[in-house]
């Protein structure tokens, strides 16, 4: 099933990093999408990738062996950016029609007990749903209807994100604001008049209670989500616009990529830039935002990816992995004390690469090339141990890399 | 992000922000854990229990099994549990893990078949505890959900024990030191209120006469008695500390006490009373910090809440509200918010304004009260060689920085019990023995509300939506 690539020596320009440490394999290359793929997510159980792409249809996968498990068109427009909730039940679109749209992860099953009800409820909450349903046919079955229709932005929404608590949703748009959704009553609940330029990423800190907005206008604003006021705003030395930002599991920090290729961790409370991280002619982002995540270094110390093997020891595991990037639970606090974790970046590159950094020191732990059009899409798995990566035309294609 | 916020903004509520429309009589936030005050419990009159999202002003769940209505409210320690007591004689302990859909089964720590054996449950209704009397109040052990004490109109309180199914009336039983056998005395005394001190550790108890019963849950002793009022106490509420009590009594006065976390020894500090209007008192608490003391008011034609400052004892803010009188009344536990209850059954969120900050819209600039001469640094604008430049700042990156744990004292969470012997109690042989034996005690009630521990073991836990679920919500 895995398809061979040359070993990465040739072009890991950090050798000591070296063999020793354990290396993402490409996979598998998997094609669906008509058009650019803009976004991957995996779910926080692991058990779903999903992709969206320039074309409007959402396709999910399995991570784990690579099947494609279904897919349906969302939009007649393209997709820019998709967020799934953390507990795993729904997931939500960003569009250029405007709208952001909320679907079942997994549709339950029952949907015909529930239809009659289901449907007066999402008609009641908007009318327009009708308009849209005739108009929108391709792959479209009564399973895949959104439940929520998110109106209130005047240009395409960029960006999208789901709370901590699966309450809210936040999303960012070319018309230069950000708005706070009410995921329940499917309306507004804040809209942030928020910058001057188009948002390109909006995200939530992990106790829910801070939402940043990233902009071209080179500004990263902070957000009180309980007043909706603003409480801070960061900039960088070189007013680059500001392409991708988020949280760090650590409420101290963030990370931002700017279109200067550069990455930055900020310490949120005295705005101060800790760490620049740049890799000249590795790593390329000057037109097209592209999201870097920050990760646990994957622990292989039970080597055998095999999760099915000692099944105590993968679940204790399973529990470290839903909790990481949300809230601490016993176990991992107990692995924290243990042995401090290593932390990772990767991001993708206008030249088809995937860097892969060690936060620390800032060297480049590993490369990996196949691509060969600009990567927009990045998701790493829970696990740490599945990457995958969606790229722009002519190539259009996402690629799973494991360890 | 607490650390954003202006550290000079008041701590307490000015004005209603908003009402949420319902049929209340109790309200309780969630006190713990990362999303402490986000929800917001509110038992009906009609013995509905609905829990309301605070960020969204929104009914995320409704809770029907009461059919009267519902006086208390109890979450458990990490929100995955809640309690109801109802006029009907019930308790119901509802797994707020479980959504009524039977095909929706949110996926957290919470719900993992690990951590959860009644995963394919569809009913949230986890147990009901029927009584021979109507429940006034029931709390839950904070340390586990599967120990309840119940407080009934009969003036009984009766500690449930879900483990083993034991039950036992509370009485004024105060242990004989020389003939352990033999009880030195019982009195038959009726109880107005109980509660768990915050860490666990023990029980306190109000009187119809005016005492005050601090009983150890494990042996059922009355270890401490103390007179506070001449009349019933009807309310008892600790602070988030522990260290401190306000009781309410039928004599129209509120009594602060500080309580020793190791002996339980309880120290009248105050007494707070309206004496114009000779207010009775039908809610008492205290703010998230524990710096506020708050009363809500019973008059007949106002809604009125009193806050009290703890320490000074000076009464700084009553809070006046709609004219429908008030019933009852709950302190966020980390923001200056208090929610309360009017006859109506609206539910009034009273919050601080806001003003805009507009230096946080501008990276580096600060507001100023006056004008300031600007000092500029003595390199201020000096031009730094490029080379330099890039090493200094390489250097200065060199730092460690640990951006994958996270914090765990950055919310609220149940004290711990002293069972570490602190400092001031090193003194003197003698005390330190004294004080040995408290700690003993302390301990053994922890190990027996550790045994056989309840499934809510996330501290994150939170509360899943179901976007398909009615709640019969006006469509505004």
């Amino acid at each position: 099933m895995a398809i061979p690539i040359s070993p990465p020596n040739g072009i890991n320009p950090n050798p000591e990093a070296g063999p020793s440490s354990p290396k993402y394999q490409l996979s598998q290359t998997l094609t669906a999408h008509r058009r650019a793929v803009t976004a991957l997510r995996f779910s926080n159980d692991g058990k779903t990738l999903l992709s969206a792409g320039a074309d409007g249809w959402l396709h999910f996968w399995d991570p784990e062996t690579g099947e494609h498990v279904r897919g349906f068109r969302a939009h007649k427009t393209g997709i820019n950016d998709i967020s799934i909730s953390p507990d795993s039940l729904y997931i939500a679109t960003a569009s250029d029609d405007c709208t952001s749209l909320v679907y079942y992860l997994n549709p339950p099953p029952s949907t015909i007990n529930f239809t009659s009800s289901g449907n007066d409820n999402t008609n009641e909450l908007n009318e327009e749903e009708d308009v849209k349903d005739d108009s929108n046919g391709t792959g479209h079955t009564k399973e895949n209807e959104p439940l929520r229709i998110l109106k209130g932005h005047t240009a395409p929404v960029l960006s999208i994100s789901f709370s901590p608590k699966s309450n809210l949703l936040v999303t960012g748009s070319f018309d230069e604001s950000a708005i706070i959704w009410d995921l329940k009553k499917g309306k507004i609940l804040k809209n942030l008049p928020a910058h001057a330029d188009p948002i390109w990423c909006v995200n939530f800190d992990n106790e829910g209670a801070m939402v940043l907005t990233a902009s071209l206008d080179g500004l990263i604003r902070l957000w009180d989500v309980s007043s909706g006021q603003c409480l801070k705003t960061l900039d960088n030395d070189t007013n680059s616009p500001v392409s991708f930002a988020s949280f760090t599991p650590s409420p101290y920090f963030l990370l931002s990529s700017t279109l200067s290729s550069t990455l930055r961790i900020y310490n949120i409370h005295t705005s101060k830039v800790l760490k620049t991280i740049q890799s000249p002619n590795l790593y390329i982002s000057e037109k097209f935002p592209c999201p870097s995540i920050i990760f646990a270094k994957p622990n292989l110390s039970s080597s055998s990816v095999d999760v099915v093997e000692d099944g105590d020891d993968a679940n204790q595991e399973k529990m470290d992995i839903d909790v990481d990037g949300k809230n601490e639970d016993r176990n991992s606090k107990v692995t924290n004390h243990k042995d401090k974790q290593d932390a990772w970046i990767i991001t993708g590159s206008e030249n088809g690469k995937l860097i892969i950094w060690d936060l620390q020191s800032k060297s480049v732990i590993q490369v990996l090339q196949s691509h060969n059009s600009t990567v927009v899409a990045v998701a790493v798995h829970p696990s740490g141990r599945i990457i995958a990566s969606g790229s722009l035309e002519p190539e259009k294609a996402i690629k799973l890399w494991r360890i | 992000m607490q650390q954003l916020l202006n550290p000079f903004a008041q701590k307490y509520p000015e004005a209603v922000d908003s009402t949420l429309s319902s049929q209340g009589v109790s309200i309780q936030f969630n006190p713990y854990g990362p999303f402490a005050g986000h929800y917001l419990a509110i038992g009906g009159s009609d013995g509905v229990v609905e829990i309301w999202d605070v960020e969204t002003r929104g009914m995320i769940r409704l809770l029907e099994g009461h059919v009267k209505a519902v006086g208390g409210l109890s979450w458990s320690r990490n929100n995955r549990y809640l309690l109801s007591s109802s006029l009907d004689a019930t308790a119901i302990i509802w797994d707020l893990s479980i959504l009524t859909h039977p095909y929706l089964h949110p996926k957290t720590p919470a719900t993992l078949p690990s951590s959860s054996s009644k995963a394919s449950s569809s009913s949230p209704r986890l147990q009901t505890i029927r009584f021979d009397a109507p429940v006034s109040n029931a709390v839950f052990h904070p340390r586990n959900s599967k120990i309840v004490l119940a407080t009934l109109t009969c003036g009984e309180v009766v500690l449930v024990d879900l483990r083993n199914g034991s039950r036992n009336i509370l009485e004024d039983v105060v242990k004989n030191p020389d003939e352990p056998d033999e009880d030195m005395e019982r009195k038959k005394t009726a109880m107005a209120c109980a509660t768990f001190s915050p860490c666990g550790s023990r029980i306190y108890a109000g009187t119809t006469n005016g005492m005050l019963l601090v009983i150890d849950p494990v042996t059922r002793y009355v270890l401490q008695r103390v007179k506070v009022a001449n009349s019933a106490i009807k309310q008892l509420r600790f602070d988030a500390s522990g260290q401190n009590i306000i009781t309410s009594a039928s004599d129209r006065a509120l009594r602060l006490l500080s309580v020793d976390p190791l002996t339980s020894a309880l120290t009248p500090l105050h007494r707070f009373q309206d004496l114009v209007n000779r207010t009775p008192w039908h809610a008492i608490g205290f703010s998230g910090d524990g710096e506020y003391v708050m009363g809500g008011a019973g008059h007949k034609m106002a809604h009125n809440v009193f806050i009290w400052d703890r320490e000074s004892t000076v009464l700084i803010k009553v809070l006046e509200g709609p004219k429908e009188p008030l019933i009852n009344c709950d302190w966020h536990p980390t923001r200056p918010v208090i929610a309360s209850i009017a006859t109506s059954g609206d539910v009034h969120i009273w919050q601080t304004s806001s003003p805009d900050n507009w230096a946080a819209f501008a990276p580096g600039f600060e507001e100023l009260e006056e004008n300031v001469e600007y000092d500029e640094r003595e390199d201020e604008f000096d031009i730094e060689d490029e080379t330099d430049l890039a090493r200094r700042k390489n250097l200065e990156e060199d730092i460690e920085i640990d951006v994958l744990t996270l914090p765990t004292d950055s919310y609220p969470l149940p004290p711990k019990p002293p069972i570490h012997l602190p400092h001031q109690y090193l003194t003197s042989e003698e005390t330190k023995l004294e004080s040995d034996k408290h700690i003993e005690s302390l301990r053994k009630v922890v190990n027996w509300a550790d045994e056989n521990p309840d499934d809510d073991t996330w501290e994150g836990f939170w509360l899943s939506l179901d976007l398909e679920e009615e709640l019969g919500e006006d469509e505004e």
